[in-house]
């Protein structure tokens, strides 16, 4: 993924984040200290947090860090290695064309109903469209992906993806 | 129950190919819905189960402690910690590496995360270690198993994951955490002295430190107790729920961050930050893939088999908790310690209920044997995070010297399942 789009897409899922915390203090606080728990907290943290993780969903899988069992990596050469990551990136497509797709009717479906949630009564919809759009997007990363792999030219996101336990930016349990 | 057994070895198959395990789930387990209800019915429960789970309020405890491990990890605090710890035990047998995991249990109190604590203690520890003539398999061995303490003491990454697969409790999960956590300590600073005084070569002695010292030291470390007080003692008082309390409690770890880093802490937030959202997302991917895995087994019958099929066995529950053990030590050499949880628990945790097992007991089980997987080889992610921090000395040596650690890690084990106290005395005051 280009540069400037990985920085954009870094910054909005820090600051999902940081409203996250920010709403989950305040509401606290407010309920302790003035009484009053901040209305709408919980319909903020969920739309927060959607966003999150569907913002993030084609980053990760741009550098793949998706949680997978990697135990026949060292089996391959150079090429065998490439076309393994095309075929796994092929398959997560196929996976992911058909849950932006049916992501989509679900969102058409919750707008038709006006479906909402919580004290602010947010429709729930958009969350949807938005969660569809960028598994889409994903989709579109991916197939960039296995053109790469098998164009020959190294992905530029991830050179050196290939030992993933080496990698200790991201501790995940 | 056919159909879920061949799903099984649809899903190992292409796990083992390399497939993205949430991917993996979500195929495979709507195409199973798929055979036994339809595709309409399937999609739609597919559709549905992802955008719940993605928004379900109750599961932003995940990034929230996340955030709060990653912040403390940040923060640096590992150099007091560790100086701290050596103050007290340094001058006993091994008592570096004793120190070592005496500032991974401390450590651990505030970060939910073993990679975390291991990465972060690692830095700090193993070159006084290696200055005191400490063998490198015993230097490293003690972080690796150390650094497991991050998710045994409280909070705890796997225990949240645990909560929200099974529906238990998650302050009573952390509680129950309380006493294993500082027993597995114990015995993993028990076995660093054992390894001394059977190799009395692998260690060099280091003097006495004065009392006053020692207590100037632990002044150093206060905020790590209160924070973790705060937290804790929030859950356990009902102050605030789990959800809440992972929000406060990654606020205090920006408090903290923003005091000791001063100007630069803007940089060091925004990398946490982000560490930490693309850290939820990859654990939500496998979630939401397991969630509508676990929906297909449990319409094509798999549970309520497995239950009745051990029902009819009249097996004795220790024996069923015993056999799941076994079961995850030997998942836990391939497989990663998540994914190995999101696996099997759907199977698991109905029976475990149909015979009556406390689920908080078999929660904190099921933590201490990820922790055995976390060091076993030839996938013991701690071991390789620190491996990858001093590579100059080969993986395998890491692996031997963090056998005397998995050792203590079984007779921790079996004492955590042959005494349920251990891990239920603490919730038994919560309400």
């Amino acid at each position: 993924m280009h540069k400037v789009a990985e920085q954009l897409v870094e910054a909005l899922v820090a600051l999902a984040l940081l409203l996250m915390m920010v709403i989950t203090v305040l509401d606290v606080i407010g309920r302790y200290v003035i009484n009053r728990p901040l209305p709408g907290a919980t319909e903020l943290v969920q739309y927060s947090m959607v966003t999150a993780i569907f913002i993030a969903l084609p980053l990760i899988t741009a550098r793949r860090e998706h949680i997978s069992v990697s135990l026949i990596d060292g089996l391959f050469g150079e090429r065998g290695r490439r076309w393994h990551r095309a075929v796994i990136a092929a398959i997560s497509a196929i996976v992911l064309v058909f849950v932006s797709w049916k992501l989509w009717g679900h969102a058409q479906m919750l707008a038709t109903n006006r479906d909402v949630i919580g004290f602010l009564s947010l429709p729930v919809a958009p969350a949807a469209f938005v969660a569809s759009t960028l598994a889409g997007l994903t989709v579109l990363v991916l197939v960039a992906m296995v053109v790469s792999d098998l164009g020959g030219k190294q992905t530029a996101a991830s050179p050196s993806q290939g030992g993933r336990p080496a990698d200790t930016s991201a501790p995940r349990e | 129950m056919t159909i879920s057994l061949l799903a099984f070895a649809a899903l190992f198959v292409v796990c083992f190919l390399g497939v993205p395990l949430g991917f993996g789930m979500l195929a495979i387990g709507t195409a199973g819905f798929a055979y036994v209800r339809g595709w309409e019915a399937a999609y739609s429960m597919m559709s549905q189960q992802v955008l719940d789970f993605t928004m379900n309020y109750g599961l932003s405890v995940l990034p929230m402690f996340v955030l709060m491990g990653a912040l403390i990890h940040r923060a640096g605090l590992s150099n007091e910690l560790f100086d701290a710890a050596r103050s007290w035990v340094g001058h006993l047998r091994g008592g570096l590496a004793q120190a070592t995991v005496a500032a991974c249990g401390a450590f651990a109190a505030v970060c939910g995360s073993s990679i975390a604590t291991a990465a972060t203690m690692s830095k700090v520890s193993i070159p006084p270690m290696k200055r005191y003539g400490y063998s490198d398999g015993l230097a490293c061995g003690a972080v690796a198993a150390g650094g497991t303490l991050g998710i045994l003491i409280p909070p705890s990454v796997p225990m949240v994951i645990f909560g929200i697969l099974t529906e238990t409790d998650i302050a009573k999960l952390f509680v129950a955490g309380i006493i294993p956590g500082v027993l597995m300590m114990a015995l993993y600073m028990a076995a660093a002295w054992a390894t001394v005084v059977v190799q009395p070569g692998a260690a060099k002695p280091v003097d006495r430190v004065p009392f006053a010292q020692k207590l100037a030291a632990l002044r150093r470390i206060w905020a790590i107790g209160a924070l973790f007080a705060l937290v804790l003692g929030g859950l356990y008082l009902g102050w605030f729920t789990p959800t809440e309390g992972a929000g406060i409690g990654a606020a205090g770890a920006l408090v903290f961050l923003v005091l000791r880093l001063k100007r630069e802490s803007a940089r060091a937030l925004r990398l946490a930050l982000v560490e930490s959202g693309l850290t939820t997302a990859s654990i939500m991917v496998v979630g939401a893939g397991a969630l509508v895995f676990s929906n297909f087994l449990t319409i094509a019958g798999l549970p309520s088999a497995m239950t009745g099929w051990i029902k009819a066995l009249d097996v004795s529950p220790l024996g069923v908790i015993l056999a799941m053990c076994l079961i995850y030590i030997v998942l836990g050499c391939v497989f990663d310690s998540l994914a190995m949880m999101f696996l099997t628990l759907p199977v698991f945790f109905p029976m475990i209920k149909a015979l009556g097992i406390d689920p908080i007991w078999f929660g904190i089980i099921v933590v201490i044997v990820v922790e055995l997987g976390l060091m076993t080889p030839p996938v013991g992610m701690n071991v390789f995070v620190v491996k990858s921090l001093v590579p100059e000395v080969p993986t395998w040596t890491v692996f031997r010297g963090v056998m005397p650690f998995v050792l203590a890690a079984i007779v921790g084990l079996a004492l955590v399942i042959a005494f349920p106290t251990l891990s239920l005395y603490l919730t038994s005051f919560m309400r």
